[in-house]
């Protein structure tokens, strides 16, 4: 698990245990995408799918990039209510959207040496199989 | 968040002709620079008084440390008591095991009971990814509660089916090393 280069996790109220399949998506990035196609500049992307209530203020977006390590670090919501009422796929679909949307932050994260661009387009078809 | 490596330039390794081979590159003048605007502003802070007097010369609570006391406690008025889950079958640390350093976890099986508040939420992050874990919010309100709500789990972790359907059973999750 160590040497994977995509690692992607969840936060979620206890209410949608079984609904985020981190794994699913995680297992076709590493399957599919190879960072070092796209440049030096990213090594290990780490994603995390944040489902928690409105409510909640604890947990926010958050985005980095450490130059050191090249590894971007990113955590991002998803609509609560669009995954309560969602279905598994519904919800599978949600955060394909949501991971492909993360890349456009890269640029702002001051990431470099790595094509946004190939990357974005090769993930969409990933998204599609 | 995004991280202040932005505003430094990146340097290129210089191509060094062998007579310079034991020379260290030239360090990074922005870096000495941030790092004595922080040591700056570390000694102003320190020395900042924290009482104010009034013009009768009653003293009072300086702003700032009213403002900080506020921002605490609020953050304890929202609090949320979670659980780590195994995101993968694996191997994982035990610290609650008592003839060995780690267990197998299967997916959704709970490592670890915690809670955290607005000001702490970052001390899970790393970790949980690199332990593979993910993190599932059982309970909000203020601190008070959610620490009963993880001590109640911390101890009726014992009771929990995965628990029970182990050859030795553990007293509590594997990743609590200590029942608080």
């Amino acid at each position: 698990m160590e040497n994977r280069k995509f690692i992607l996790s969840a936060i979620y109220w206890h209410e949608l245990s079984g609904k985020l399949d981190t794994l699913r998506i995680e297992d076709a990035l590493n399957k599919h995408i190879s960072l070092s196609d796209y440049g030096s500049g990213v090594e290990r992307i780490h994603f995390t799918f944040t489902a928690v209530r409105p409510s909640n203020t604890i947990h926010e977006n958050e985005a980095k990039y450490d130059r050191k390590t090249k590894t971007i670090e990113m955590a991002l919501k998803l609509s609560y209510e669009h995954v309560v009422v969602a279905d598994a796929e519904g919800v599978l679909e949600m955060m394909w959207g949501l991971f492909v949307v993360g890349i456009d932050l890269f640029e702002g994260m001051g990431v470099v040496g790595f094509d946004e661009s190939s990357f974005k387009k090769d993930i969409r078809k990933v998204v599609k199989l | 968040m995004i991280t202040l490596n932005y505003l430094f330039t990146f340097q290129e390794k210089k191509v060094s002709s062998p007579k310079d081979k034991f020379l260290e590159p030239p360090p990074n003048p922005f870096f000495k620079i941030f790092v004595g605007i922080v040591v700056i502003i570390f000694l102003v802070m320190a020395k900042k008084p924290f009482l104010e007097y009034d013009k009768n010369g009653i003293p009072r609570l300086a702003s700032w440390r009213i403002e900080k006391m506020e921002k605490e406690i609020k953050d304890f008025d929202g609090a949320e008591q979670y659980a780590l889950r195994a995101r993968t079958n694996g191997w994982y640390p035990c610290y609650s095991c008592t003839d060995t350093t780690h267990i197998y976890l299967y997916i959704g099986q709970v490592w670890k009971y915690g809670i955290t508040t607005k000001g702490e939420k970052g001390r899970y992050g790393k970790s949980n990814q690199k332990l593979s874990l993910n993190y599932e919010i059982q309970y909000e309100g203020d601190l008070a509660e959610c620490l009963k709500q993880e001590r109640l789990k911390i101890y009726s972790y014992a009771l929990l089916p995965e628990n029970l359907a182990r050859k030795k059973p553990l007293i509590r999750p594997p990743g609590n090393k200590n029942d608080s």
